[in-house]
């Protein structure tokens, strides 16, 4: 059984990025006109209207920008206390997510370097890897 | 991006409209309808948005002088629709649009200006407490992409969450502290305890309080949360001929306003920015159409969801340099009796969570010198500015009083 977790925010364009994670594949649109990278997945590019793209695999790597960590439970899944941290990626886009169980937010930093990891999960629309980063090398 | 405002065309709004009356409901009272005097339970149902709205639009018809059938427009904010209020308040206006305060005030300036209304009623009710509104959790995840719904699948939610993760970065990069932060809290609480219509009158807390007070999202502390009551808010401004007199005239004399949203479920804007570009942007406007620099402000209210809003805004705004607003805001600065007082009615923290109604009336009360004598008023009140800085929107209304 994989972990039940909050439900994802669903669309034609999300299903296309959640299909990628069933072989934990971390890839964002990538728009073919002006080559911005879009995230979340979105029908056109913000900055050319393009509705072409490709989704582009990124490399899992890194650094913190900010992180907190919840003391209330919002989510039965996620027990407080509960860190969230905001990554930037080395390819430029933003990603917020959480970190696997054994970490907490005493662990991070400023520009810490963060890779790449998956949690197992499971919503409404079926069961999927989450991509979630975590201290490198930890 | 730049902004292409056309300062003259903006500058001849200035002083076109008054603000001729305000009410609210008894927030306070109505905090304190539970057993025993205490909070009303999240969920009751006890209280309706229109009832709220409808209480609020009569008081601030009475301070008017004016009658329901002199209001020929009407902006209608938080859950209420614009049809239903239309139908339970009464009014055929011929305009009429939703919108929170600030967005309502600059489309209602802009319409009566244009001829098509002259008399325009801004009503807000929300049962939020009664109906027990969620804006974190399970129950505040829509099928649209928010910014604070999008990431539940990792457990990250709320706007409470998002600010937190703004001031931690504002921390990391200019060293500001949650004991600097908590002069915020303190300074509001402070102002809601001297006001009788506050959920929080009579308790103020002190630095220890706040320090000692529990995380929800760490950094932020409780304190650094706004309540979740109930409440409704009316104002109605005129156009400033018709004024009757009858209360000390307060114009509406800067707007400004300024969008900030790309790549913002990323919490760029926020995380790399502060929103300090739109505010810069806002400032642009809204100070050369008043005629007025923040040194001129002598009375300020922010947006306060959260106490970070005052911090980031007073950088964005040039009251103080982006990063000092942890140093800034020490010492009794923000406070009444300080060089800049700050959400002088407790804001949305400690008096009332009225999503940018409630800071409208107090600061009108303000420049009318209505609490004169007593220890509220902010002596000498001639400008007043009201800053709405709310994810990925800034507006900014400059109210002045009138000779």
């Amino acid at each position: 059984m994989a972990t039940t977790r909050p439900p994802r925010v669903m669309d034609p364009f999300a299903r296309e990025f959640w299909e990628f994670t069933q072989n934990k594949e971390l890839r964002l649109q990538q728009c073919s006109e002006c080559q911005k990278l879009r995230w979340p997945a979105a029908a056109v590019c913000d900055k050319c209207l393009s509705p072409d793209y490709t989704w582009e695999q990124v490399s899992g790597k890194g650094q913190v920008l900010s992180w907190i960590v919840f003391h209330r439970q919002y989510f039965p899944e996620y027990p407080a206390p509960h860190p969230a941290v905001a990554v930037e990626l080395a390819e430029g886009p933003i990603f917020v997510c959480c970190m696997p169980d054994e970490f907490q937010g005493s662990d991070l930093a400023d520009a810490l370097p963060m890779e790449l990891t998956w949690l197992d999960a499971e919503d409404r629309f079926g069961t999927y890897n989450l991509p979630v980063f975590k201290p490198v090398g930890k | 991006m730049a902004r292409i405002v056309e300062l003259d065309r903006l500058k001849a709004l200035k002083d076109t409209v008054s603000v001729v009356g305000v009410g609210e409901s008894d927030y306070g009272s109505d905090y304190r309808a539970g057993a025993k005097g205490n909070a009303t339970e999240k969920g009751s149902g006890a209280m309706n948005s229109y009832q709220l709205a409808a209480t609020a639009l009569k008081r601030a018809l009475d301070d008017a002088g004016l009658t329901k059938d002199d209001i020929d427009g009407l902006v209608v904010g938080g859950p209420m629709s614009t049809e239903r209020t239309c139908e339970v308040l009464g009014i055929n206006a011929s305009w009429c649009v939703s919108g929170d305060a600030p967005r309502g005030i600059h489309a209602a300036v802009q319409a009566i200006n244009a001829g098509l209304c002259h008399t325009v009623a801004l009503v807000y009710g929300n049962a939020q407490r009664s109906n027990d509104t969620a804006y974190g959790g399970p129950r505040a995840s829509g099928d649209g992409i928010l910014s604070y719904v999008y990431y539940a699948p990792w457990g990250m939610t709320s706007q409470g969450g998002l600010y937190s993760m703004m001031f931690r970065r504002h921390q990391l990069v200019y060293g500001t502290t949650e004991e600097q932060l908590g002069a915020v809290s303190v300074a509001f609480r402070k102002h809601a305890s001297m006001n009788p219509n506050a959920v929080m009158y009579g308790k103020p807390i002190t630095i220890d309080d706040y320090m000692n007070s529990r995380y929800i999202s760490e950094p932020f502390h409780l304190f650094d949360y706004c309540l979740i009551n109930d409440g409704g808010v009316a104002f109605i401004i005129q156009r400033a001929d018709m004024n009757n007199g009858k209360n000390p005239t307060v114009n509406i004399s800067g707007l400004g306003w300024s969008e900030m949203d790309i790549d913002s479920t990323q919490l760029r804007p926020r995380l790399k920015e502060f929103y300090y570009p739109a505010h810069r942007n806002v400032r642009e406007q809204i100070y050369p159409m008043a005629g007025v620099g923040p040194k001129d402000v002598d009375v300020y209210a922010t947006y306060d969801s959260f106490s970070t809003h005052l911090l980031f805004s007073l950088e964005g705004f040039g009251f103080c340099g982006e990063g000092e607003g942890g140093a800034f805001i020490q010492n009794g600065r923000i406070e009444i009796g300080g060089e800049i007082p700050c959400n002088t009615s407790g804001g949305m923290l400690s008096e009332s969570y009225m999503q940018s109604w409630n800071h409208q009336p107090e600061l009108v009360r303000q420049l009318r010198h209505a609490y004169a004598g007593g220890p509220r008023q902010v002596e000498g009140a001639e400008v007043a500015q009201y800053v709405h800085d709310v994810a990925g929107k800034c507006l900014s209304v400059i109210y002045t009083r009138g000779q």
